[in-house]
């Protein structure tokens, strides 16, 4: 048992943080904020020649080091928010390729990825359905053309291409890897409270490539997804434990009634309640990371994970900003960058409804 | 960053809960149950069975009659006796902080003669801090002891002090200095319960429990009988006031009611709907479950922390602090669920969950402020956590 980080780990935030601090500084990141593609290119690059798109990711397509290390890596993007498009393009979408592509796609497919050339987006999401796969209504031939709407498809205008979900005319589930400028793919960018635009696809028999035989998409997607949820839950952790340090050093600083407001113990209470929840939601996404990095299920954990992150948008957040008065919602203030992100986080990679559901009904069958 | 215990702890373990799954016999629970009935947390069986197996002092060095121990095991430990229940008679006090506080600072004679007797469950201690006008302030204490010759006369009264009706020795605080600074005119004493001049009188709680106030007029006391130095009493108190709060004891107790708590609601049909279908009951306990998860981390951190020789500071504050509001929240959702009958005592036809949640009503808002209060614990995580200012 270790509640604290091992040398390489240790290694890869050092490296991480130093890396964003020169590449993402938040000047850059609220400039993004107007670009459609909406990261930040030489950053990309130089996460690929440093070898983090390739973290977690089997060592014959050119992967190094495990899933907690991946895990570190998301709560330091979290922490500066970087703009990258890390969790669609290497934990779904070379996770996908890795787990059911053909060893010529593999080969053809991953390295411009691993390289920083090429980057991906995973469409699951339609209208009607987030999380029910068998209720998904794009559909997908034996020929690998795809129709439907997508929605909800986060980096998708970073992205090269799009790994769609659909399903056949047999009901089986079914994945295509579509170009992004492939006929009758239409992306339209939505933008979101986050200060990114989410990918709204309408599909017209869009030519792509399948990917994986019709039975072993379900198990891959939902590895897959948990995987991206943990992901997803540490960045929020992450983004999180920067909000949270700005309001404690404003707290420490800020002069009211001839003393810091941090003298001031509802001020005191709340940060410390925050300051305890925090650390209660990285515990539970490490958690959940090691378990995957140990090839113990972890599903629920990362269920349990994603809930705890949510939470921290719910609380933390609005609480963050309301530290700073009125500055808390002045464009000029880095805390809302924080706090928008932070909302935005709530409702990405998951449901809070169908984790805690998930998390219960499984509790409840082994009492049973 | 790693979450597995050691096949050693596993071991350990599963040692310590077939123990209980064990001890805890039909007479054994009876006898918890009459205890109970009195108003006593305690269960003199079960606690004979506890001394034999060593594992009350087990931190302690060998010599002092312990198995010399982790931290860590200690934690494994106290999360079983969270899970069954077991009740806490002796070593939370007489164990856990007057065995600590003589090791730590008390003199060669007062080792030799408590220890021993401490190892082998002869002992009862209560402990003396609280009075009426000095809770959370508690360094503004003013039960006096008053130098006379080789002895000191103790005049003054304590509250909610438990077990003081049925202990050998109160570990008392008291100020010795009027004349310094408050937390400099502190000292500690442990008083023979039976010496003349102390009364003890019944402070009955809701849970059931009896508490007591304790008197002393005059009490008269030897030197001897002084534990650690004259006027560092507080300085005493706050280092055995660390090593007292582990929480992992926290975890066993959330496990057990929300096992309660889901064989209820796996059974339960109301209104023509089975409770586990339904979509907020599911979505309350699975929030309760993820809390109680992340009270595990929380808690075990502060295991791990000590184990590596760590001081842990905030970490433990943190753990108790989410440990007592879960404990509330668990007890308050609970009840919502179960409904009508939730309110019914123990013992009826009506009662469900086997009382625990009625019983919890009247119980759990000890967690609040016994050992401290949330806010005080909250002030330690803003001030020594976050480093905000006073």
């Amino acid at each position: 048992m270790r509640y604290e980080f091992n040398e390489t780990q240790q290694m890869i935030q050092r490296t991480a943080r130093e890396l964003f601090e020169q590449q993402a500084p938040l000047k850059l990141v609220r400039e993004i904020e107007t670009q459609p593609h909406g990261h930040i290119p030489a950053l990309w690059q130089q996460l690929a020649d440093l070898g983090m798109l390739g973290l977690a990711l089997p060592e014959a397509d050119g992967g190094t080091g495990d899933f907690l290390d991946l895990a570190v890596l998301a709560e330091e993007l979290g922490r500066a928010i970087a703009p990258a498009p890390f969790i669609s393009t290497v934990v779904l979408g070379s996770g996908l390729i890795a787990a059911l592509g053909t060893a010529e796609q593999r080969e053809r497919l991953m390295g411009p990825v691993l390289a920083g050339s090429r980057r991906l987006a995973v469409a699951l999401a339609e209208p009607e359905v987030v999380e029910n796969f068998d209720l998904l209504a794009a559909t997908i031939d034996s020929a690998g053309r795809v129709s439907g709407d997508k929605r909800f498809v986060e980096d998708a205008g970073a992205a090269d291409a799009f790994l769609i979900v659909g399903r056949t005319d047999g009901g089986d589930l079914a994945i295509v890897l579509v170009d992004a400028q492939a006929p009758g793919l239409t992306v339209a960018l939505e933008p979101t409270v986050a200060g990114d635009r989410l990918g709204a696809l309408t599909l017209d028999q869009a030519q792509g490539e399948l990917l994986g035989r019709p039975g072993a998409v379900r198990q891959a997607l939902g590895d897959a997804l948990v995987r991206a949820r943990i992901a997803h839950a540490l960045r929020t952790v992450g983004m999180a434990a920067s909000a949270l340090e700005r309001a404690v050093d404003y707290a420490k600083t800020r002069v009211q009634f001839g003393r810091p407001i941090g003298t001031f113990q509802a001020l005191q209470h709340r940060l410390a309640d925050l300051a305890t929840e925090l650390e209660a939601a990285r515990f539970l996404a490490y958690d959940a990371a090691w378990r995957v990095a140990t090839g113990q299920p972890a599903a629920i954990s990362a269920d349990a994970a994603f809930v705890a992150a949510a939470g921290l948008g719910q609380r933390l957040a609005p609480e963050s900003a309301h530290i700073f008065g009125g500055y808390g919602v002045a464009v000029e203030n880095d805390i809302q960058l924080f706090y928008r992100r932070l909302r935005a986080a709530e409702v990405r990679n998951g449901v809070v409804t169908g984790a805690l559901d998930r998390v219960a009904g499984d509790f409840l069958a082994q009492q049973a | 960053m790693d979450f597995a215990f050691t096949p050693e702890q596993d071991a350990f373990r599963l040692e310590v809960e077939q123990f209980f799954e064990r001890e805890l016999t039909l007479e054994v629970r009876e006898e918890i149950e009459r205890e109970l009935a009195q108003g006593n947390i305690r269960c003199p069986l079960l606690e004979r069975k506890l001394i034999e197996s060593g594992w009350l002092t087990m931190q302690w060095p060998v010599e002092y009659g312990g198995l010399g121990r982790s931290h860590f095991d200690s934690a494994i430990f106290n999360e079983a006796v969270g899970y069954y229940d077991v009740p806490d008679g002796l070593w939370g006090i007489t164990v856990g902080l007057v065995g600590n506080a003589l090791r730590v600072f008390g003199s060669p004679e007062q080792k030799e003669k408590y220890l021993p007797w401490i190892a082998s469950g002869d002992v009862i201690f209560s402990q003396g801090f609280t009075e009426p006008e000095a809770g959370s302030d508690l360094a503004s204490l003013q039960t006096r002891a008053v130098a006379d010759g080789d002895d000191f006369l103790i005049t003054g009264s304590k509250v909610f002090i438990g077990r003081a009706h049925l202990a050998d020795y109160i570990y008392l605080a008291t100020r010795t200095d009027p004349a310094a600074p408050k937390h400099r005119g502190l000292s500690l004493f442990l008083v023979d319960l039976k010496t003349p001049g102390v009364e003890v009188r019944p402070f009955w709680l809701i849970n059931g429990v009896r508490y007591n106030q304790v008197f002393f007029d005059n009490v008269r006391v030897p030197r001897s009988s002084l534990l650690g130095e004259l006027n560092r009493g507080w300085y005493h108190m706050t280092t055995t006031l660390d090593i007292e709060r582990s929480g992992t004891r926290s975890i066993g107790e959330h496990r057990r009611l929300l096992e309660g708590l889901a064989g209820y609601i796996n059974h339960a049909k109301r209104d023509g709907v089975r409770l586990a279908d339904d979509p907020l009951v599911r979505h309350t306990l699975g929030q309760l479950l993820v809390d109680a998860e992340a009270a595990r981390h929380l808690s075990y951190r502060v295991a791990w922390m000590q184990s590596e020789g760590i001081i842990p500071n905030k970490e433990t504050s943190m753990a108790s602090l989410w440990n007592r509001l879960l404990a509330q929240r668990i007890t308050n959702e609970a009840f919502r669920i179960l409904g009508p009958a939730g309110q019914v005592k123990k013992g009826s036809s009506s009662a469900v969950a086997e009382g625990k949640f009625e019983y919890q009503l009247r119980n759990q808002l000890n967690r609040l402020h016994a050992g401290g209060t949330v806010e005080v614990q909250r002030q330690v995580i803003a001030t020594r956590g976050l480093a905000l200012p006073r």
